[in-house]
């Protein structure tokens, strides 16, 4: 290739006022660039472009950034994680009123520096005693699905109340008064209306006006809707959680506020009696426990799913470099996409409430069996679902959940996914009460025992029962690495949070992301039936066009999750609201 | 080698499209073991991404994209520091206009964002009045004091001397900003001049809660301020050691010299009591700023430049800013090609963004300069044939190595530390500034009693080449890569109000932030976040940001592209208005950035 001699000389030229330049005066980038290298550690860095909020001392990263400043006060007033994560959840059931919630459910990872230990505590909602397996069929044997999906008769028991104090009773140290206080004060003072509530609301609008009591909550007198910078004011919702203040989960539970459930419940043909709410327990179970490339992870058991198959999938990937093929490259996604279809296929058979089912969490999250799943992947070709290990879909998972993670000063660490099943739940506000109550006994199966179309009987495990637990996708989970705490992580997104929860894992693990740029980097999403790969708008073009190739039928879908995460590196806390849903916010300790 | 044709002439071109996909495949079936399956009936895939994009464009807020823009209805101010977009918002509270917040704003950045908001510094400012539907061009450059030679700068070799042309009394051109912010004040402001200093009196005053960010700037600024105690008593602790983060940083001698200003007016600066000081320090240190320097220095109308791309109307900064015209420049060359048949950020579209950077870049300000001082050939720049004749080189199948390309870009390296920030009010107008101080700190030099840092540009002359258009000369200004810019709808409604620092990628980014919002259609929050790309025709590399698909990486470098994961380029301030809403998006690459708005 020819090239003139006079362009050679002024390469040359360039070149000798590069050195020139920096034998002299480095340029600020320079300095930077070689600040970098001596400094890896360095909190500032510009070779990312989505940097963490670093604090020294503590952190909390919700859906709503003044849920988080309200954790930051308990923290400030020398609460613990525990005391912040339980203010945090009464302060969200007033500020995202879709997700946030004293009338659902969740779970709770609770890690307890002092002793290194985690807890899950299982405060998801159970079914009445008046349910039963065919209890959304027809006559016909087809099932009801506007009494299942939404209204009075959805709603399960709801457990949040229960859970958090549970949690703030046995690992907390401020009194119940003190960490509710600011949920009241939001709701009595109201907080502005912000866009992505207003806009929230609309969408539901049919939904959320087809009761009165739920109209005069999210609705002005005339029907119309409130506006972005408009005050929100709920009256009936700061007496209820003052009630709660004053009588504790009892007041929830056999109280005023469980006469306006069931008055609300006798009225309407819903299920949930004064007998059930007064049997409500939370309940701690043993964190599931796995691997991956030396970190420990723990996360959440059943009735959640989560918590087994981000294990499975990890130990999928642990058979393959992951890191050498790239960051959301094609080769790296297509396994990822492959291990995700052989752990959901698992997951439609055999995952339900362990205290009903006997759920084999053992041998789904075994090395060996991850091993006999990997030698059969094949490197470039995606194999179709329906030659994948049969079991039954699982029920349509609402994207509307919330997770919410805190760091204290001690080390000690909160993991809390919780949710109304869908956005506002059954639509149902509690007569007088200013709640939302779930609609939770969507996540059961509503027809199951039959033969399918694979002549399997499946989806036992999570058939109605009284007294059960649906299951749950849920994943709050923490991550360690040479026994110290790493990362507390959780997304909502129904079925697509574990698959949420996974990425983030792998791309802080194999891809050495920082915690913002781990958030922020784009999702995909198999769930093994319906067979198609969801990927969201900022994947790399090319990345599709290649994953197209290996026999993927690949679809651009919304957004996946909103993972709240806290990352410890170095001393430092680094948070990471997810930007997906607007108005989440990472807030630090100094 | 084998000789690959050439796909620049039309009728090519469309073939190119079908041909490229061709390529694609082959590429990846050559890097399979088996053969693979063609998908059956899937829609081209970036027919899928455009109509993804545009299915639910009516909502105000949609949750099928990963970054959300901030939404207001009556105000937005995005600037690179938090507190400096609340001070603009409190001055459209006020009832201020746009140009009275943009000005309120720039104050406080110089006190907020200390290392390239200023008053010691220059920029560029478009003014959009909605009203008369008219856009002017404010040139607040730097100019060369009378009395700087550059043959002064160069030791006994003929070698440039760069810690004198850098830091200290010699580096500082004459200062513009100030001039700048009140001529725009004299022509639009409708608050009194005064109240728009407040804010920054106050933050200056009561002192500025010191970040994560700006305590690693100080530590990294301390080295060469440390040469001036003027310096190190304005922005370090008793202890000439940078401040921690979370302490609080007070600027007594800079409220002063805002005091002034604020009393005074710009003369305080150029004519009163600020330039008493300035000019005592200069004759004391053997600077080059006199009296007749300040007291001669004049705020320049342009009129600004403008191109149109996919129906939309670009309308940037002018000579002696050479960003503006490379950035019109590279728009008119891709209106050539079939941009939107490309994937946004595929390896197709990234190929022909560089393939025209590089060319572009080669040919950018050889010819430009001040155009008071020499005549600068902008309508031929930004004319079509120049864009076709760049076009009709560019080969979509291969990268075309740099020392193929004429070397005409002689320009020194421009620091990444300016800022930009956006305004629109409630009233439609708007105002994009970009103004620096040059380096990181400017010059590293504070005026004694004034806490005033004085920028360094006078290194931004050409400083290789005698005949130059941009040559220092007494008076003169030096050539600018900032490019304030403002694009317009098809309906000439304003659509898009936007700018970057980043020194020489500054034309690039600008161009990337109008290519995904223009042409491919994302929301000013995703066309922020989405991965850059830069590429000049000095050094081989093209330069990607982290985020750039690993895939998309590999099909560049088979198309003969020098990839290289780059550091994060610019930061830029965006609000763009579509159906009544202010839409605004904060660059995350430097953090402390926010958009405020009024609803």
């Amino acid at each position: 290739m020819p090239t003139r001699p006079s362009r050679s000389k002024s390469v040359l030229l360039a070149f000798v006022s590069t050195v020139l330049i920096s034998a002299h005066a480095p340029s600020w980038a320079e300095v930077e660039k070689a600040a970098q290298r001596k400094k890896p550690s360095s909190i500032i860095r510009y070779d990312t472009i989505h940097h963490p909020i670093v604090a020294r001392e503590a952190m909390v990263v919700s859906q709503r950034r003044l849920a988080s400043q309200v954790g930051v006060a308990i923290l400030e007033q020398g609460g613990n994680a525990v005391d912040a994560a339980v203010a945090v959840g009464y302060a969200l059931a007033v500020l995202l009123p879709r997700a946030g919630n004293i009338g659902g459910g969740g779970f709770m990872m609770v890690y307890l520096a002092d002793e290194d230990k985690t807890i899950a505590i299982d405060y998801r909602e159970t079914a009445p005693r008046k349910a039963h397996k065919d209890l959304y069929l027809n006559a016909d044997g087809t099932v009801d699905r506007s009494a299942y999906r939404s209204g009075i008769r959805s709603a399960a028991v709801p457990g949040t109340v229960a859970g958090l104090s549970h949690a703030l009773e046995k690992y907390g140290t401020l009194p119940l008064k003190t960490v509710i206080q600011p949920a009241i004060d939001l709701a009595a003072q109201g907080f502005t209306m912000d866009y992505d509530t207003a806009s929230a609301i609309l969408t539901r609008e049919s939904m959320l006006k087809r009761d009165p009591s739920t109209a005069e909550i999210f609705f002005k007198a005339d029907g119309s809707p409130y506006m972005a910078g408009e005050p929100f004011v709920q009256a009936d919702l700061a007496q209820t959680l003052k009630a709660i203040q004053q009588g504790g989960p009892r007041a929830f539970y056999e109280g005023k506020i469980a006469d306006q459930i069931v008055q609300h419940m006798e009225r309407a043909d819903g299920l949930i009696t004064h007998s059930d709410l007064a049997n409500y327990k939370a309940v701690e179970r043993t964190p599931v426990e796995g691997s991956y490339r030396g970190h420990k992870i723990l996360s959440m058991p059943p009735p959640s799913s989560g918590g087994v198959h981000v294990v499975q999938m990890l130990n999928i990937l642990e058979n393959f470099d992951l890191a050498s093929m790239g960051a959301n490259s094609a080769d790296a996604l297509h396994l990822i996409a492959e291990s995700m279809r052989h752990a959901y296929a698992d997951r439609s058979r055999h995952l339900g409430d362990p205290d009903f089912y006997q759920v084999p969490i053992d041998w789904i999250s075994s090395k060996s069996y991850a091993k006999e799943i990997a030698d059969r992947l094949s490197l470039s070709q995606a194999v179709p679902s329906e030659q994948v290990l049969p079991g039954v879909a699982p029920p349509y998972e609402s994207n509307d959940t919330t997770h919410f993670s805190v760091v204290d000063k001690d080390g000690n660490a909160v993991s809390n996914t919780y949710t109304l099943n869908f956005s506002f739940g059954s639509g149902v506000v509690i007569e007088g009460a200013g709640f939302i109550i779930n609609n939770e006994m969507t996540d059961f199966n509503a027809k199951s025992g039959t033969a399918d179309a694979f002549g399997l009987i499946g989806g036992q495990a999570n058939s109605i029962q009284p007294f059960k637990r649906p299951l749950s996708a849920m994943t709050p989970t923490l991550v360690f690495k040479d026994g110290k705490l790493l990362l507390v992580t959780g997304s909502p997104g129904g079925s697509r949070i574990i698959n949420t929860v996974l990425q983030q894992i792998v791309n802080v693990i194999d891809f050495k992301m920082n915690i913002a740029s781990a958030t922020h980097a784009p999702r995909i999403h198999h769930q093994w039936q319906p067979d198609k790969l969801e990927v969201e708008s900022s994947l790399g073009f090319d990345t599709r066009v290649l994953l197209q190739q290996k026999g993927h039928k690949v679809v651009q879908s919304g957004t996946m999750g909103s993972l709240q995460s806290i990352m410890l590196q170095d001393g430092l806390k680094m948070g990471a609201a997810d930007p997906r849903r607007p108005g989440a916010g990472a807030v630090g300790v100094r | 080698m084998v000789q690959l044709p050439r796909w620049g002439s039309p009728l090519l071109r469309k073939w190119s499209v079908l041909l490229s996909g061709l390529v694609l495949s082959l590429v990846i079936t050559a890097c399979q073991v088996q053969p693979v399956k063609q998908p059956e009936s899937a829609p081209s895939p970036a027919a899928a991404q455009a109509a993804n994009r545009s299915a639910s464009s009516g909502a105000v807020l949609r949750y099928d994209t990963v970054h959300h823009p901030v939404l207001a209805r009556r105000g937005m101010v995005v600037s690179q520091n938090e507190l400096a977009s609340q001070v603009g918002r409190e001055i459209l509270e006020a009832g201020g206009n746009a140009v009275d917040a943009a000005i309120a704003t720039g104050f406080a950045l110089a006190v907020t964002l200390p290392r390239a908001g200023n008053i010691g510094g220059s920029g560029f400012m478009l003014i959009h009045m909605a009203e008369e539907s008219k856009t002017i061009a404010l040139d607040f450059r730097s100019a060369a004091p009378a009395a700087a030679e550059l043959s002064h700068f160069k030791d006994v070799n003929g070698e440039i001397d760069w810690f004198t042309m850098s830091f200290g009394p010699k580096a500082p051109g004459v200062p513009g900003t100030v001039a700048g912010f009140h001529e725009a004040w004299s022509r639009y402001g409708t608050l009194p001049w005064s109240r728009l200093l407040q804010p920054a009196i106050k933050l200056a005053v009561d002192g500025i809660v010191v970040s994560d960010d700006l305590a690693f700037a100080l530590t990294e600024a301390r080295q060469v301020m440390s040469q001036y105690p003027s310096s190190i008593a304005a922005y370090m602790g008793v202890d000439g050691k940078a401040p921690k983060s979370g302490s609080v940083l007070k600027q007594a001698d800079l409220a002063w010299s805002m005091k002034e200003i604020a009393e005074h007016g710009a003369a305080a600066f150029y004519n009163g009591s600020i330039a008493e000081k300035i000019v005592a320090f200069m004759q004391a240190s053997d600077g080059y700023i006199s009296a007749d320097d300040l007291q001669s220095y004049k705020v320049r109308e342009r009129l600004p430049i403008s191109t149109t791309f996919n129906d939309h109307t670009v309308t940037t900064m002018p000579p002696v800013s050479g960003g503006g015209i490379a950035i019109l420049q590279m728009l008119n060359v891709l209106s050539e090609f079939p941009m939107e048949t490309y994937g946004a950020g595929g390896a197709e579209s990234l190929h022909v963004i560089a393939e025209t950077m590089k060319r572009v870049a080669a040919n950018r300000r050889v010819n430009i300069g001040d155009p008071d001082y020499v005549r600068v050939p902008t309508e031929t720049m930004i004319g079509k044939r120049v864009a076709q004749a760049i076009a009709s080189d560019i080969d979509l199948l291969k990268s075309t190595p740099v020392d193929m390309l004429e070397p005409m870009d002689v320009s020194p390296y421009e620091s990444p530390e300016t800022t930009h920030y956006s305004v629109v009010d409630g009233e439609g107008n708007a105002v994009a500034t970009t103004y620096t101080l040059g380096y990181s700190f400017g010059s590293g030099l504070v005026i004694p009693g004034t806490g005033i840092l004085m920028d360094n540009q006078l290194r931004n002359f050409s400083h290789r080449v005698l005949d130059h258009a941009n040559v220092m000369q007494a008076g003169k200004r030096m050539v600018s890569t900032m490019s304030p810019t403002l694009v317009f709808d098809s309906e000439g409604d304003l659509f898009l109000v936007t700018g970057s620092p980043g020194g020489g990628r500054i034309p690039n980014i600008v161009t990337q932030v109008i290519i995904n919002t223009v042409q491919y259609g994302m929301n000013i929050a995703e066309a922020t976040h989405a991965p850059r790309i830069h590429q000049q025709w000095r050094t081989p590399e093209l330069g990607v940001e982290p985020g750039v698909s690993p895939d998309t990486i590999r099909l560049l470098r088979l198309r003969g592209h020098d990839v290289v994961e780059h550091q994060t380029m610019g930061s830029t301030q965006s609000v763009m208005i579509k159906d009544g809403y202010l839409y605004a998006a904060a660059d995350p690459r430097r953090p402390g950035a926010a958009a405020v708005g009024i609803d």
